[in-house]
C-alpha cells in the first residue's frame, strides 16, 4: 500500500501570509475581500476583491529574476518555499527522478500577458520577456527549474477546479508509484481579463461574497497560492516527518449543461463527489464536514446543496458545509488548491471554518452552513467540492492521518 | 491492452484522415499565405492553417458562431472520431465516456478580442458571450455538451506535451476501469498573438525544414486532432475497428527555463527508454519525431534519437506538414497510426540536406513502404518535460 500524504504546506493569500497564519485568520472568520489596488477597477459594477496586499516582490527575487516571472508565478513560488522547507525536503537529498510536479492552474500568466497587449494597443513597444511566462505551465516548470525535479510532470487547466484535480491526480501518481514526493497545488493572480469577464456576466456581488445567503449576487474574485508536498507514508515515516493529511481519492465528472452555470439538479458535482467516496472507499457517513465550493452566485450554491442531497441523503443535515470563499474570495486555478488547506482545519485546529457573511438562509439552501467559526472535534475525514466553468466538477477526499 | 477505434482529422495538411493521407502520399504540406490574417508581422508571411473548414458543416450553426476556432476545432475532430468509432451515448453509458483534452493556448484569439474591448470601450462594453470561450477546458466542455457525456472530463495545458498527457491520462482511467471509453483531443487555434508571441523570441521562420541543415525555425500552425481510446476486448466485443494499440505513454522532465528546452537531453532519453521498456521493446520500427525545425530541439532530438534507438531506425516527421503548435501530439499520434496502418511513411516536407551531424535514417525525399508493427512518438517540450509513446500493432 502506497499512502499519499501531506507533509508541507505553503500559502499565500489575501487573508495571512504563510499556513499557520492562514489557519488562524480562518479560525477566526477574518475577511480579505475589500479594495483592489492591482489594477483600476473604476467603471466595473463589483469592485472587489480578495487580493494579496503588500506583496513586493524584491522582498523575494532578485530584479534578474522576477522580471521573467508573473505575478501567478512569483505568489506560488513564495508558497512553494514555504512547502518545501515546512516538508524539510531538500530536494537535492532525495532522487529527483522520482520527484513530480503537478499543478492547476487558471489564468497562469495572464496579467503578464495583459500588460504586453496593453503595450502594443498603445503603441509602445512589447517586452517578450512578459510572454515567457504567460502559458498555463509556467509555474510548474518554475518548480521543475528551482528544485531540479526531473519526474512526472504536469499542468492541468480545468478553470477553477484545476488545482483541486492536480491535488487529486497527485495522489494517484504516488498510489501508482510513478513518483515518490509530488509537489502539487497551484497559483492565481487576479487579471482585468477574469475580473472584467465575471462582471460581464453579472456574477460579481457589490459587496463581500455571501455564500448559501438568500440575498447573494455573485462572487468576490481572489488571488493567492497553495502549494504541498505530498509523499508515501511510508517516505515520510522513514525521515520522522508529519503528515497533516491522507489524499484519500478523488472523482470528476462533467455536467455537460452549460458553459458557465452548474446543472440546476446538481446530478453532476454529485456524481463527482460518489466517484470520490468510492475511489477512496469511504462511507458517506464518515464525512465530518465539506469545503463547498460556495461561490456566492444564485445558480451554484443552490446546485450544489442539492447535489450533496444526492449524494448524502438524510445525513447531509448532520453534516456541517461551509465555504471559505466568503473569507478568501474565489482564487480559480488556485481555489481548489487553496480550500484543501481550509478543509483540514478541523485537523489543525479543531475548528470548523466558517461561511462569514451568512445571515439570512435561503428556503433552497437549507444545510448547516456554519455562520461562526464552530470548535469540533473527532472529525476524521473531510470532502471539499470544486465546480467549474465547462462543467468541471471535482470532489476530493482527505483523511486524518491514523 | 488500450486500443485506438476511431481517429478524427482537421490538420492544415488535410480533413478527414483520407485527406491527411493524401498530402502525406504527394509530400504536400499545409503551409500558405493566408491572407486577411494581419500578415506580414514581424516579417511572418506563411502560416499552417486549416483550410476549407466550416464549422458548421459539424456543428449546428448558432452553435458554432458562438465558439472560438479552437473550440470548433476540437469539436469538430471529436465528432469525426466518435463516428469513426461507432460510439453511441445514451443514458445508460453517459458517465462511463470521458473527455480528455490538450491543449497549449486555448482561444488567444477570444482572450485577445475580449481584452481588446475592455481597453477600447471600457469595462460595460465587455462581452460576455466571449469570455467563457476564454478558458482552456472550453473545448472539452463543448465536446461533453455535444455528446452528452458526463464522465471524468479533464484539460491539460502543458506546452509542448500537453495533449500528450491527455493520452496517458484516458489510458490509466481505462485501466483503472474508471470509464469505458475516453476521448482524446489535442488542439490549439492560431491567432495574430501567438504570432506576434511566438516569433518576438525568434522561432518563427516562413519556411519550415526539418533535421535541415538550413532550418531556421517553424510555420505557426493550428489543427484538432481526437483518437477513441478503449480496453481492447471491449473494442473486440463490439467489433470494433482497431487501429492499433497503445503500448505505453511515459513522461520524464528535466530542469529548463521555460523557453528552452532540455539542453542535456537526459529528460527525453529517460522517456523514450521508459515507452520502450513499458512497451517491452528494445527497438520500434520506426520513428514519428516531434523536430519543429529550430535549430536547437532537432539537434537535441537527433542526438537523444541515436543515443538512446541508434541510427538505423526510420524517422519521420510531420509538423513540416501541419505547422507546429504546442497541443499537435495527438494529430501525430493519429498520424502514426494511419501510417502504420497503410504501410507508409510520408516523407519528412521541406527536408532537403540533413545538417551534417545528423546520423539519422530520416525518411527524404518521397515516402517509404514500411509495414511496422510498432513506432515510437516522440514529445519534447520547452520547459523541459518530455513524452515518449508507443504504438503496437494488433493481430
Amino acid at each position: 500500500m502506497r499512502t499519499p500524504v501531506i507533509t508541507g504546506i505553503g500559502i499565500v493569500s489575501s487573508i495571512a501570509m504563510g499556513r499557520e497564519a492562514y489557519w488562524a485568520a480562518l479560525s477566526a472568520g477574518k475577511c480579505g475581500i475589500g479594495e483592489i489596488t492591482l489594477f483600476d477597477t473604476s467603471g466595473f459594477r463589483g469592485k472587489l476583491g480578495a487580493q494579496v496586499k503588500g506583496f513586493s516582490p524584491d522582498d523575494h527575487f532578485d530584479r534578474k529574476e522576477s522580471r521573467r516571472m508573473s505575478r501567478c508565478d512569483m505568489l506560488g513560488a513564495v508558497a512553494l518555499r514555504e512547502a518545501l522547507y515546512d516538508a524539510g525536503i531538500f530536494p537535492e537529498h532525495i532522487d529527483r527522478t522520482r520527484l513530480a510536479v503537478v499543478i492547476g492552474s487558471g489564468s497562469g500568466g495572464l496579467l503578464s500577458g495583459e500588460e504586453f497587449k496593453k503595450r502594443i494597443y498603445h503603441k509602445r513597444k512589447p517586452k517578450p520577456g512578459l510572454l515567457a511566462s504567460f502559458t498555463s505551465s509556467s509555474f510548474t516548470d518554475y518548480i521543475g527549474l528551482v528544485t531540479g525535479a526531473c519526474g512526472f510532470r504536469a499542468t492541468i487547466s480545468t478553470a477553477c477546479s484545476s488545482s483541486s484535480t492536480a491535488i487529486g491526480m497527485a495522489g494517484e501518481i504516488i498510489r501508482k508509484g510513478i513518483a515518490d514526493v509530488v509537489i502539487t497545488g497551484g497559483s492565481e493572480s487576479l487579471t482585468e481579463t477574469t475580473f472584467a469577464g465575471f462582471n460581464a456576466l453579472r456574477a460579481v456581488d457589490d459587496v463581500p461574497c455571501r455564500p448559501f445567503d438568500r440575498d447573494r449576487k455573485g462572487i468576490s474574485l481572489g488571488e493567492g497560492a497553495a502549494v504541498y508536498i505530498v509523499e508515501t507514508a511510508e517516505h515520510a515515516a522513514a525521515r520522522g516527518s508529519k503528515a497533516y493529511a491522507e489524499i484519500a481519492g478523488y472523482g470528476l465528472s462533467c455536467d455537460a449543461y452549460h458553459e458557465t452555470a452548474p446543472s440546476p439538479d446538481g446530478t453532476g458535482i454529485s456524481h463527482a463527489v460518489t466517484l470520490a467516496l468510492k475511489n477512496s472507499g469511504t462511507g458517506p457517513g464518515e464525512i465530518g464536514y465539506i469545503n463547498a465550493h460556495g461561490t456566492g452566485t444564485l445558480a451554484n450554491d443552490v446546485a450544489e446543496t442539492r447535489a450533496f442531497k444526492l449524494a448524502f441523503g438524510k445525513l447531509i443535515y448532520r453534516i456541517p458545509v461551509s465555504s471559505t470563499k466568503s473569507m478568501i474570495g474565489h482564487c480559480l486555478g488556485a481555489a481548489g488548491a487553496k480550500e484543501a488547506a481550509a478543509a483540514i482545519l478541523p485537523f489543525m485546529r479543531a475548528i470548523i471554518p466558517p461561511t462569514v457573511h451568512y445571515r439570512n438562509p435561503d428556503p433552497d439552501c437549507d444545510l448547516d452552513y456554519v455562520p461562526e467559526p464552530r470548535k469540533t472535534d473527532g472529525i476524521r475525514v473531510v470532502l471539499s467540492t470544486s465546480v467549474a466553468f465547462g462543467g468541471n466538477n471535482t470532489a476530493l477526499i482527505l483523511k486524518r492521518p491514523a | 491492452m488500450i486500443a485506438i477505434t476511431g481517429i478524427g482529422i482537421l490538420s492544415p495538411a488535410g480533413i478527414g484522415k483520407e485527406g491527411l493521407l493524401q498530402s502525406f502520399a504527394a509530400s504536400r504540406s499545409g503551409i500558405s499565405e493566408p491572407v486577411g490574417f494581419g500578415l506580414p508581422c514581424n516579417g511572418i508571411t506563411r502560416l499552417a492553417m486549416v483550410r476549407n473548414f466550416s464549422a458548421k458543416d459539424y456543428i449546428p450553426a448558432i452553435k458554432a458562431r458562438r465558439m472560438s476556432r479552437f473550440s470548433q476545432l476540437g469539436l469538430a475532430s471529436a465528432i469525426e472520431a466518435v463516428k469513426d468509432a461507432g460510439i453511441e451515448v445514451n443514458d445508460s453509458n453517459c458517465y462511463r465516456i470521458a473527455v480528455a483534452v490538450g491543449t497549449g493556448l486555448a482561444s488567444t484569439g477570444s482572450t485577445d478580442r475580449f481584452y481588446e474591448g475592455l481597453l477600447r470601450e471600457g469595462p460595460e462594453a465587455t462581452n460576455p458571450i466571449i469570455f467563457p470561450e476564454t478558458v482552456q477546458n472550453i473545448a472539452a466542455s463543448h465536446m461533453a455538451m455535444h455528446f452528452a457525456t458526463r464522465g471524468q472530463n479533464i484539460t491539460f495545458s502543458h506546452a509542448d506535451i500537453s495533449s500528450e498527457l491527455a493520452l496517458m491520462y484516458g489510458t490509466e482511467l481505462l485501466k483503472d476501469r474508471q470509464a469505458d471509453v475516453v476521448i482524446v483531443s489535442g488542439a490549439d487555434e492560431l491567432s495574430i498573438s501567438t504570432v506576434i508571441g511566438y516569433s518576438s523570441f525568434g522561432v518563427v521562420s516562413n519556411d519550415m525544414k526539418p533535421f535541415d541543415r538550413r532550418r531556421n525555425g517553424f510555420v505557426l500552425g493550428e489543427g484538432g486532432a481526437t483518437i477513441i481510446l478503449e480496453r481492447i476486448d471491449d473494442a473486440r466485443q463490439r467489433n470494433a475497428r482497431v487501429y492499433c494499440t497503445v503500448g505505453s505513454v511515459e513522461i520524464a522532465s528535466h530542469p529548463a527555463s521555460n523557453i528552452s528546452y532540455d539542453a542535456s537531453r537526459v529528460s527525453m532519453k529517460r522517456a523514450i527508454q521508459a515507452a520502450l521498456a513499458a512497451a517491452g521493446l528494445s527497438v520500434p520500427e520506426f520513428i514519428s519525431a516531434c523536430a519543429n525545425a529550430t535549430p536547437d530541439l532537432d539537434r537535441l532530438e537527433a542526438d537523444a534519437l541515436g543515443e538512446t534507438v541508434g541510427t538505423s531506425v526510420p524517422v519521420t516527421a510531420y509538423r513540416s506538414y501541419h505547422g507546429y503548435f504546442p497541443g499537435d501530439g495527438i494529430l501525430r499520434v493519429a498520424a502514426t497510426a494511419l501510417c502504420m496502418d497503410r504501410g507508409t511513411l510520408p516523407a519528412i516536407a521541406g527536408l532537403e540536406q540533413p545538417f551534417e551531424e545528423c546520423g539519422l535514417d530520416l525518411v527524404l525525399g518521397s515516402p517509404r513502404k514500411l509495414q511496422a508493427e510498432s513506432a515510437l512518438i516522440s514529445s519534447f517540450s520547452t520547459g523541459g518535460s518530455a513524452a515518449g509513446i508507443v504504438l503496437k500493432r494488433e493481430r
